[in-house]
């Protein structure tokens, strides 16, 4: 990945296509770059690699062929499935784009061969979109702060939704800091914010597990606050624990977005 | 590297004593990286009397911030003032943090916390 051009360049050893898809909601399989296996090429030499967009507010889709293969159906078929899930879930944040397209694309019968996914997405700003990582240290709020709302402004959203999608996000940030990485500097936050017409959505993903409502998180003075004015502040909090971390969705303003020009 | 940043201004503190309290207007950025520098200069300035805090102007505060000011307003004599219009005012609602409108209406508070 070149963050500077903004491009990948790929090669696929066996694995089906990689899904692209760009920040306008086109989809497309990276079919350039097919090579033979890494082992074989030895013997076959011709490595082939392909390149293509990847400007921020795109999501790429890594995958084993278990996930789109279904008994008595044609590849083509899972793929325009896959393309067609992944394409709605463009603004969602990483975690969830994978936990979807798993659970969407699992037959009823459940899944014949083992099923691995990757989603990834190039940090920086789109006109929908805000994805920022940064380690986990308290001397990194502020300038996170700073770029947040430099895009938050660059939306045009209300200055007392700027005010408290900066506000929700900063106490998820000062959670995962505290608690998905134990002050660990080593450790990585990420930050996805996305815009649209239904307000603003904001996930915090950390690499540790925590108990978000725990009592005992209750019971420290400032954390109980935290937790607090995130509640009030969003219109919804969801954490979802996972093997890999902790994601925290804020959702702001879903309803009053909609009707332009209002204010509260 | 940019780190949080507040500023303190005194405009009444010179000459004070014990009957007049001296308003502090505080700017800037107030989170889990400072908050100690925070807590620790108002807590200085109340130690020499009642304190008169403007916090309409703040552009950050997290819950690390309000945990101070739930320690400051037990430690001694002081008054918040958030303007109706300013950002912070939800989140002190939210908070339970009791405010005045105004320095008027704090000074007020403070002469009858004294009385």
């Amino acid at each position: 990945v070149d963050r500077e051009a903004e491009t990948i360049t790929y090669s696929c050893a066996g694995h089906p296509y990689p899904l692209l898809v760009l920040p306008d909601g086109t989809a497309t399989f990276l079919d350039d770059g097919s090579r033979a296996p890494i082992a074989a090429e030895l013997f076959l030499g011709a490595k082939r690699s392909g390149q293509a967009p990847l400007p921020p507010g795109s999501l790429i889709v890594l995958y084993t062929d278990g996930l789109i293969e279904r008994r008595g159906e044609s590849l083509d078929a899972g793929m325009a499935r896959l393309a067609s899930l992944a394409r709605e879930l463009l603004w969602e944040p990483v975690g969830a784009v994978c936990d979807r397209l798993i659970a969407g694309l699992q037959p009823a019968s459940g899944f014949a061969d083992d099923v691995a996914v990757v989603v990834a997405r190039p940090r920086g700003v789109s006109q929908r979109s805000f994805v920022d990582v940064f380690p986990a240290s308290v001397g990194e709020l502020a300038p996170a702060r700073r770029r947040l709302r430099a895009w938050l402004e660059s939306t045009h959203a209300d200055p007392n939704l700027i005010w408290d999608v900066i506000t929700g996000v900063g106490e998820a940030v000062n959670n995962a800091i505290e608690h998905g990485s134990k002050f660990n500097p080593q450790r990585r936050i990420m930050t996805e914010v996305f815009a649209s017409g239904a307000g603003i959505s904001a996930s915090v993903t950390d690499g540790g597990k925590w108990e978000a409502d725990s009592a005992a998180s209750r019971r420290v003075g400032h954390r109980g606050r935290g937790m607090l004015l995130m509640h009030e502040l969003a219109d919804e909090v969801i954490t979802v624990p996972s093997d890999l971390g902790t994601r925290v969705t804020l959702r702001f303003r879903a309803a009053e977005a909609m009707s332009a020009g209002s204010s509260r | 590297m940019t780190t949080t940043t507040f500023e303190l201004t005194s405009a009444d503190t010179a000459g004070r004593n014990n009957s007049i309290p001296g308003t502090v207007v505080v700017r800037g950025e107030v989170d889990i990286s400072n908050v100690e520098d925070f807590r620790d200069a108002i807590a200085a300035l109340m130690d020499r009397g009642p304190v008169v805090l403007d916090m309409s102007d703040v552009t950050y505060f997290d819950s690390a911030g309000f945990a101070a000011l739930a320690y400051l307003l037990e430690h001694g004599r002081l008054a918040i003032v958030v303007a109706p219009s300013s950002q912070v005012r939800r989140a002190t609602t939210i908070m339970n943090v009791p405010v005045h409108d105004d320095a008027g209406a704090a000074h007020q508070a403070i002469a009858v916390q004294g009385s």
